[in-house]
Parts: structure tokens; C-alpha cells; sequence
């Protein structure tokens, strides 16, 4: 949508009946347009204003219509004012534009990428078969824990009491505690951690009943409003 | 040769597949390893191969026989054109044999070598390779002499990348701490039995110089056992406070991989030298920063020793530079990780460097990007692909191959489209002569090169500090609380969570 500009439009009418044509001896500008200015800026065609870059460019030709030649010669302000905006409107216009086809283009990759979640690691290796939709898929899942986190960090799980983070990866939303199964850890590690998560909700600082509130409070209070 | 002669039926089995398929390599057991796999698929093509690869005539495969115990089945081996197989297990409970197609990690073989790129011992720290300096001037191959270390035993060799102690910054802190309890403090006796040895050295030679100079005759050297504790402890004192030379020799007494040469080292070195080649030395190893391979630094994957040599087009002759490799875009920028290419199967790095595969803001040479870097190139069939010129290849601590790429000239990409009838640019009739310009180089920030160097080594530095650190206090801490020690047993562990259990 192009900027309505209501009083650049207005100035635009008034003006355009003083657009001295005699000024320049170009061809394109000497003859009237085959069709009349357009309200909108971008539909303007032809060589009277076709972008910002165009009138870069032109800076250093002679017959340029605001240039210094022209000053004295009785263009107005005025006149000059509108060519100076037009250019800057038309100029917000495409930057606009390629801004969105550039967000457009981003949001499409993103969505692609979702459907591709593996991330390449430098040195990996991949044939054909990895980058199939069905080893795709195979990404997206966690991949089951195969050994004891608890031994491989080397901490003690009595101490995690207050790490809330460590106790939601290890249990339920609704608070139960996650089986070994689940977890992947050695009988003692898992006897300690439960004990580390019935202490931690006896206690009253993490619920036994829902996630912690911190990780529920969107759904009360949606960070929009 | 030696050892006994077999019987026939022995050397029938002997020679037969089932027997001469070697164990496959062990999957490598650090908790790291799954600790940073958050996801991954069980039938990914692995980074690097366990098993070995065989392969049958067609004859024998159109009957089934692989040499192995039984015949493998004819619908899924004789349907291929890669009949290259790997042996998960000979013969299963279930009376199967167990197998696999290879082609992956067969084919991903035959591509690498197919690159023709030499494989070279990582850079050392410190070490900034800009756009415009040759890169194959810092390279050293691992086959030099100095560096293709194959025998473990000799530990005097300076460029080894086998070591009997772990490295350390790659540990998982649980492997940490069980190497503290298993491996170093055990070994704290003789460790304090050597620093005696060596404290009777110095105190011996210092009195043999004074008497040199006072011109009296040498007296007895000075014996370990007749150190006074007071002296030792003053020794120990001092060395807590060098720790350049207190990790000369804990590294030496434990066999560590190098570190990367702290700051000051060698001055101090310069200054504080004691005269001793073991600790004045400093680690010449390539491995100091990123830490030792697992394997030889070839990885087995290929044997060039350089990849200094010219390239001949049959029309256009010695050509400047290789013939470019088409790169798959794997990945596109994701956030601050830059875009993958894969490279004959090999997930590599953009080239470094103002080029059309780096987002460069506020840069006089912004080039436009190549397609599928910024974003996921979803218009082109088959996806984004890029010639590329890959001049490299190391192996990084997991045991990866890393490709290195550069970019390619645009002429050389045009004869490389030229080949493969994609781009016709021979022209036989007259031409106009003109003498080229030379183009400016263009300067490459070298902040920014540094920057990307030092990135990934920077946690480990710190962390490496701190358990080097920790591994002075275990071999410096006196001997005789060892058996009194609760947390030698675990027992810290439980006597400190009992408070809280008396309140309930």
C-alpha cells in the first residue's frame, strides 16, 4: 500500500500546470507524457522519476531538471519541494518493499527448516539417505537417553533441590516423578533424585501437582496483553 | 615366520571371511558424546566408520556367497549397485547374520579421494591465516617426519598425538572426577618421590657451583632421603606458585596432551630458567588448544602429502587454480552459526574471509550472496549448490574429518561449467589482446578472522585452567589424609544431605 500523501498530492496538482517544459531540451522531457500523472508515485513511468537511483545518477547531467542551471531561471521552491519528496516517498516505497519480500522470504525458509531440524555439525558425514523426509523426521524426536547424566555431570542430586530446571526435566507436568525408563538413570542416582524431588515439593518450593508456575505463567497471564 | 602350524582346516578357517573381519572400532565411551546429542537418528550415517567394508564377486553374490557362514539373501544383496556390505554380527541368537549396506561410508571414501586434497595437521593457536596470504604455506602434512608419530611407546617425541593421560578440557565433568579419584591420586607417592629426586638435583648442583667458585673440592651429593620435610614443603611451596613448571612436570609424570602456551610463557621461561630441558621446552604441539586426535591425524581417509601441484586443461593449459567441487548448501545461516556446505558428503565451513558466502555489514566489498546462504534456497531443484575449492582436510578431537574450503576464481568455475557442458566459452578464432590490469587485494579484517578462531577455544581455555588447577592440588596434597578422607569413599555425598532428612 503506497503512502497517501494528501498534501503532497494536492501541491502536486497546483504544480503540475507550471511544470515549464521549456526548460529542458531533452526529447523524453520536452514531449508531454502519453498519459496523465497518476495520483500514486510508484505509477509514474517513464524517464520523469523512475526510482531514487535513477536521480543519483543523473546528478551530474546538464539538463537535470532541479539542477543549479535551472535555479535562477524561475522553477520554484515549490516545485523543487515536490521533486525532493516524491523522490524520498518513492525511495520509502521500495525499501519498504524489499523489506517485506525479504521477510516474506525469511518466514519461508524458516518454515522449510522446521521440517528440516537436523543441525549439520562440521565433519559429519551424509549420503543421500540423510537427507531424505524420513531420516528427517527422525530429528525431530529426543533421543532416548542411553546413559546415566547424573554420573556424567558427577553431581549430586540431593543438592539440586533448588534447581528447578534439573527437577522439570525430571518429572511430569503433573508433577509425578519420571520412571528410570524414562530417565536412564543407575538405581542410586534415580533413588536420590526422587528423593531430591519428594523433598523439593514437601518442602513447598517446587508443585506436586502442575509444572512450576513460572513455566505455566503465559497461560494466566498472556505476555500480549 | 614364527608360531605354530596350523592344521588345514584351521588355516581353511583362518583365511575365511567370517574369521579375517576385524572387531569393529569401540564407540567411543566419554559421556561427553551423548551429553551434547540432544537428538539424533539411530540410522544416520555416522561421521566416522566402525566396520569394515567387504565386498563379494558378482558370481559369488549371485549364489549368495559372501564367505561367511551362511549365504546372505539374494533380494536385497543382488538388487544394489553398491554391493558393499558391513558385518554387524556374524551369526545372532536368532540365527540370522546381521548386516548392513556400507555404501554410505564406502562411497563418502571414494568421494574424499576423489577431492585430491592432502591431509594436514591442524594450525596452531595463534596462527591467522588472512585471505591474502597462500594458505598452503602454513600447512604441514601429517606424513612429515617430524609429525607422523606411529609409535605409542616412545613418549620423547614433541609432535605426538597419542598420549597415556586423557585431555583434559574435553572431559565430561564426571569423567573428570573419576579420573581425579582413579588415576592421579593413587599416583601422589610417587609423584612426591619424584619432586624429592628432583629437589636433591638442584640443591646438589647449587653446592657444587659454590664450591666451584670458592675453590674448594665438590662435596657429597645431596641424597633424597636426606631432605628435611621443611625443605620439601618450602620446595612445594615455591613450585604451587610456577606453574609453568609444576605442569612441565605433572604433564610429563602423567603423560597429558599438550596445552596451548599460556601467556608470558616464554618470557618467563627466559627468566626463571633452572637449566632443565624438560621444563624449559616449550610445547611445539599443534594439538595444545584443540586437544589430540583419536587417531592418527590422517584419519586413514587419505594419503597425499601435498596438494602443491598444477592443474592441466587440455586446451587452456596449466590452470592457476583446481578444479573447482560443486558444494551442496546444506544449511543456511542459522542465527550467528554461518552456512554449511557439503563438500563430497563432508559438512565443512563457508570459505572465510568477504566473499559470497559471508554476511559482511558495513563493508566496502559486500558482494551479493550466494543462493541458499541467507535463507533456504527453495526454487532451485535439488537445492543450492556452489563451486568451491577445498585445499584441506584435518581431524578435529571427535575424530571428524574437517574439509577446509577457499573460494574459487570465477574463471576456473566457468571451465569447470565448460566440462560439464554447462557454459561454452572456447573460442578458437583471433582475438582482440589486451593487457589485464592487476585487480587490488582486498584486505581482509583480521579481528574478525581472530575473532572466529578464538570463539570455540575460549570455554575450553578456562576450563582446562581449572582442572589443571585441580590436578596440582591432588598431586601436591599430603599423602596421609587418604585413608581419612570420607569423599575418598563417597561419603561426603551422604553425611551432608542428613540434616535435612532429621528435620522431617
Amino acid at each position: 500500500m503506497p503512502p497517501r500523501l494528501s498534501i503532497l498530492s494536492a501541491l502536486r496538482a497546483s504544480v503540475e500546470s507550471i511544470n515549464s517544459r521549456a526548460f529542458s531540451s531533452t526529447a523524453a522531457v520536452a514531449f508531454p507524457p502519453r498519459e496523465a500523472p497518476s495520483a500514486h508515485p510508484h505509477h509514474s513511468t517513464g524517464s520523469q522519476q523512475a526510482s531514487s537511483t535513477n536521480s543519483l545518477l543523473s546528478l551530474n547531467r546538464p539538463n537535470r531538471r532541479s539542477g543549479p542551471k535551472d535555479r535562477g531561471a524561475g522553477v520554484s521552491v515549490a516545485e523543487r519541494m515536490v521533486s525532493r519528496a516524491k523522490e524520498r516517498a518513492e525511495a520509502d516505497l521500495l525499501a519498504q518493499q524489499a523489506n517485506q519480500d525479504l521477510r516474506r522470504e525469511e518466514q519461508l525458509s524458516k518454515a522449510y527448516l522446521r521440517e528440516m531440524p537436523r543441525f549439520w555439525k562440521v565433519g559429519d558425514v551424509y549420503s543421500p539417505h540423510d537427507l531424505s523426509p524420513v531420516e528427517m523426521q527422525k530429528w525431530r524426536r529426543r533421543a532416548e537417553r542411553r546413559g546415566d547424566i547424573i554420573d556424567a555431570l558427577g553431581i549430586n542430586p540431593l543438592d539440586m533441590y533448588k534447581n528447578f530446571s534439573a527437577i522439570a526435566e525430571f518429572t511430569r507436568s503433573s508433577g509425578q516423578i519420571m520412571h528410570s525408563r524414562q530417565t536412564g538413570l543407575r538405581p542410586v542416582n534415580q533413588r536420590k533424585l526422587a528423593k531430591m524431588i519428594r523433598r523439593a515439593q514437601g518442602m513447598g518450593i517446587y508443585p506436586s501437582i502442575h509444572k512450576h508456575p513460572e513455566m505455566i505463567r503465559d497461560r494466566f497471564y498472556p505476555p500480549g496483553l | 615366520m614364527g608360531g605354530p602350524a596350523v592344521s588345514p582346516g584351521g588355516a581353511l578357517l583362518r583365511s575365511s571371511r567370517m574369521f579375517s573381519i576385524p572387531k569393529p572400532l569401540p564407540v567411543s565411551s566419554s559421556a561427553s558424546t551423548f551429553l551434547g546429542e540432544q537428538r539424533a537418528s539411530a540410522t544416520m550415517t555416522k561421521a566416522k566408520p566402525r566396520h569394515q567394508t567387504i565386498t563379494s564377486p558378482l558370481r559369488s553374490r549371485q549364489k549368495g556367497d559372501w564367505g561367511l557362514k551362511r549365504p546372505l539373501p539374494l533380494k536385497t544383496t543382488m538388487a544394489t549397485t553398491t554391493p558393499l556390505l558391513r558385518i554387524n554380527e556374524v551369526d545372532t541368537v536368532e540365527n540370522i547374520t546381521d548386516f548392513q549396506s556400507a555404501a554410505d561410508h564406502s562411497l563418502s571414501l571414494e568421494k574424499f579421494q576423489e577431492l585430491r586434497i592432502p591431509m594436514s595437521i591442524p594450525r596452531r593457536d595463534g596462527e591467522v591465516v588472512s585471505a591474502t596470504t597462500k594458505k598452503e604455506d602454513n600447512l604441514r602434512s601429517v606424513f612429515e617426519e617430524e609429525s607422523d608419530f606411529t609409535d605409542v611407546q616412545d613418549t620423547s617425541v614433541d609432535q605426538r598425538w597419542k598420549f597415556k593421560g586423557p585431555w583434559l578440557a574435553q572431559m565430561a565433568d564426571g569423567d573428570f572426577l573419576n579420573y581425579l579419584n582413579k588415576k592421579v591420586r593413587p599416583q601422589r607417592v610417587q609423584f612426591r618421590a619424584l619432586l624429592r629426586e628432583r629437589l636433591a638435583e638442584r640443591l646438589t648442583s647449587s653446592q657444587n657451583r659454590a664450591a666451584v667458585e670458592s675453590g674448594k673440592p665438590t662435596p657429597e651429593p645431596i641424597k633424597a632421603e636426606d631432605l628435611t620435610e621443611e625443605q620439601f614443603s618450602d620446595y612445594i611451596r615455591s613450585l604451587r606458585n610456577d606453574r609453568v613448571t609444576l605442569y612441565a612436570l605433572v604433564s610429563k609424570f602423567l603423560d597429558l596432551p599438550p596445552l596451548g602456551t599460556p601467556i608470558g610463557f616464554a618470557q618467563n621461561n627466559l627468566i626463571f630458567s633452572d637449566g632443565n630441558q624438560a621444563t624449559d621446552k616449550i610445547t611445539e604441539s599443534p594439538y595444545g588448544k584443540s586437544g589430540p586426535p583419536p587417531s592418527h591425524p590422517s584419519g586413514g581417509i587419505g594419503y597425499l602429502r601435498t596438494g602443491a601441484f598444477m592443474e592441466n586443461h587440455a586446451v587452456y593449459g596449466p590452470q592457476a587454480k583446481k578444479t573447482p567441487i560443486q558444494a551442496r548448501v546444506v544449511s543456511p545461516r542459522i542465527g550467528p552459526s554461518p552456512a554449511k556446505l557439503g563438500v563430497g558428503g563432508f559438512v565443512a565451513t563457508v570459505p572465510v574471509g568477504a566473499n559470497e558466502f559471508n554476511v559482511r555489514s558495513g563493508s566496502k566489498f559486500r558482494r551479493p550472496l550466494a543462493n541458499g546462504i541467507n535463507n533456504l534456497d527453495i526454487s532451485t531443484y535439488g537445492g543450492a549448490k556452489a563451486y568451491i575449492e577445498p585445499f584441506t582436510a584435518t581431524v578435529d578431537p571427535e575424530g571428524k574429518v574437517v574439509v577446509q574450503v577457499r573460494e574459487t576464481s570465477p574463471e576456473a568455475q566457468l571451465i569447470a561449467k565448460e566440462m560439464r557442458g554447462l557454459s561454452s566459452i572456447y573460442n578458437d578464432s583471433e582475438l582482440k589482446r589486451t593487457i589485464p590490469q592487476p585487480e587490488p587485494v582486498e584486505e581482509l579484517p583480521q579481528q574478525e578472522l581472530h575473532d572466529r578462531e578464538v570463539e570455540g577455544h575460549a570455554g575450553e581455555a578456562e576450563l582446562q585452567d581449572s582442572r589443571v588447577k585441580q590436578v596440582y592440588d591432588q598431586m601436591l596434597s599430603e599423602e596421609q589424609n587418604v585413608l581419612s578422607n570420607s569423599s575418598s569413599y563417597g561419603l561426603d555425598a551422604e553425611s551432608s544431605s542428613e540434616p535435612p532428612s532429621e528435620t522431617k
